[in-house]
């Protein structure tokens, strides 16, 4: 195992022990998406505050999946250990979903669906007007992509050819059940985006596709498993908001071990 | 009080180059000057408020200062949830600026009406709202706050009383005095207020903000009983701000505003507030009935 998917690993376990102690967050949504924050992360540099203004920006409009991108900040040095422990409880300025004027790193404030994107489209034409060339990084789940300020906003982009934006979706499939999206890469290239569409737990894969050369704004259609890593979440859409038992906990941290 | 609106924003545009104008294609001809001018600082971005609104919010995360402006319920109520946390939870500044108060577009149906705003607003945590009475109180509103720390409501109207007051931000101002009953005016209403000192003896307050997070002289001001609000907007919306006057067993507060009920009729802004009950007649009426009560 390389040192990405031992970190990632060790991410897991931790994950799991600190949603199921505190009996909150959205495990297998955190799941599916941190191969992709972990090459975001250790790709590119981002702006952690206001007064780092060139640095590359990302935002996590699926903001429930708040819990993976706390343990990548961890991962990365911009939280503590202490504070990724207390996710969730009195006190803590980890919460469900993530607060940008609380947590290093956390560049907006999302949770409700369709808000990041349309956020990050303001501020890639910021920089497009002050000419700051790091990219503007978005993570939109696939059922998030139901909402019209998607689509609005992917409009936007292509009104502003905004060349600065990446904008990634995590597809595990949790749409499936509710509206059918059919092919997410046509429709994102009908809105006038460029589009690559990978495997997003393949980490060279991942990395070919963050490093593309973008001539118009670019989407990432990460394939992803909800859940992944764990036989018993994998794709099981009851996990979505559910915690493990102590006793389920010891399995999956074993499951996790064997890896 | 629109082309005041386009006029100090393109001054704006010119002096700080912070200043950043999103149009939901709304308005568009009068900012015709500007758009050539400045073409990456004014927008008209499109018909959909709430990426608008995100967008706007990226915007000044970036430290841009935005003024986003279309009809009163398509920049407010189709685009509250944007408003409440791209701004208000994320204490983000940025300008949003309404026309058609009301009913304004009054021969346009209940789509074009938005007499909720003020009060939707109301709810949302640490935001600013002007109800300018006259295009140059807009002016000196605008200019004093556009720049500020805030979320901020522009409520532009058609209607303009005769006479601007020039306040800063929160402040109630006494127009004149009077022992029968105390006339609290908001915005473009002074006017009605004022014309009932012709049979009444009334005391007539005047203000064109409201803040729900400070606090209000209104009490050390009023010098009667009674208290009546003219409200341009739904009736009651400004009871949240009066709450503690109305607690009071020996005061009385009354308010004076738009129906809770759609309009579901057309006709001039003069044939509908005959519907609803809100010509100068009207306010006679009402004022007569609370002295008399």
């Amino acid at each position: 195992m390389n040192v990405a998917n031992r970190e990632i690993n060790l991410l897991k376990m931790k994950i799991l022990r600190v949603a199921s102690e505190v009996r909150e967050g959205h495990i297998p949504s955190s799941f599916s998406i941190l191969d992709l924050l972990w090459n975001i992360f250790e790709n590119f540099e981002l702006k952690v505050s206001r007064s780092e203004s060139q640095g590359a920006y990302f935002i996590l409009s699926k903001g429930h999946a708040s819990i993976g991108l706390y343990a990548i900040l961890f991962n990365f040095g911009f939280i503590d250990e202490q504070t990724f422990n207390s996710y969730c409880r009195k006190g803590s300025a980890l919460g469900g979903h993530p607060d940008k004027n609380k947590v290093p790193g956390v560049m907006a404030s999302t949770g409700s669906l369709g808000h990041g994107f349309p956020i990050a489209i303001g501020v890639a034409y910021a920089r497009k007007l002050t000419k700051v060339e790091a990219p503007v990084i978005v993570l939109l789940g696939d059922g998030e992509l139901n909402e019209g300020t998607i689509w609005e906003s992917a409009l936007l982009a292509n009104q502003h050819q905004l060349m600065n934006l990446i904008c990634i979706v995590d597809n595990n499939l949790s749409s499936s059940r509710a509206l059918k999206l059919n092919d997410i890469s046509e429709k994102f290239i009908a809105f006038g985006w460029q589009s690559i569409e990978i495997d997003g737990h393949n980490h060279s894969e991942i990395l070919g596709a963050l490093k593309t050369r973008r001539v118009k704004p670019l989407v990432i259609v990460a394939n992803t498993i909800k859940g992944k890593g764990l036989r018993a979440m994998e794709n099981n859409p009851e996990w979505h908001h559910k915690f493990p038992t102590p006793s389920q906990v010891q399995e999956f941290l074993g499951e996790l071990d064997e890896e | 009080m629109r082309s005041s609106f386009s006029q100090v924003t393109a001054k704006l545009i010119e002096e700080d180059p912070r200043v950043i104008v999103l149009l939901g294609d709304i308005g568009v001809y009068s900012f015709n000057d500007p758009m050539t001018r400045f073409p990456d600082r004014v927008l008209n971005v499109g018909i959909l408020e709430q990426s608008m609104i995100g967008m706007a919010a990226g915007l000044a995360m970036e430290g841009f200062i935005p003024i986003i402006h279309s009809i009163a319920p398509f920049l407010i109520e189709r685009s509250l949830e944007q408003i409440k946390i791209d701004f208000g939870y994320q204490r983000l500044r940025g300008n949003l600026v309404s026309v058609g108060a009301s009913f304004d577009y009054s021969a346009l149906g209940a789509t074009h009406h938005a007499p909720g705003d003020v009060g939707i607003l109301l709810n949302i945590p640490g935001i600013q709202i002007f109800i300018p009475g006259t295009s140059k109180e807009f002016e000196a509103l605008f200019r004093n706050a556009y720049a500020n720390d805030k979320i901020n409501y522009f409520r532009l109207s058609e209607k303009e009383n005769s006479n601007s007051h020039i306040i800063l931000p929160g402040e109630i101002l006494e127009i004149s005095a009077g022992s029968d009953l105390t006339v609290l005016a908001i915005g473009p209403t002074l006017d009605a207020a004022l014309a009932l000192k012709q049979e009444f003896d009334v005391q007539i307050l005047y203000t064109n903000s409201l803040n729900i997070d400070g606090a209000s002289p209104l009490k050390s001001l009023i010098s009667t009983p009674k208290l009546l609000v003219l409200e341009p907007f739904y009736v009651g919306t400004t009871a949240p701000l009066v709450m503690d006057l109305s607690s009071s067993p020996e005061f009385e507060v009354h308010f004076h505003g738009v129906k809770r009920e759609f309009i579901r009729d057309y006709g001039s802004m003069e044939d509908i507030e005959e519907q609803l009950g809100l010509t100068q007649a009207d306010l006679h009426t009402k004022v007569s009935e609370l002295l008399n009560a």
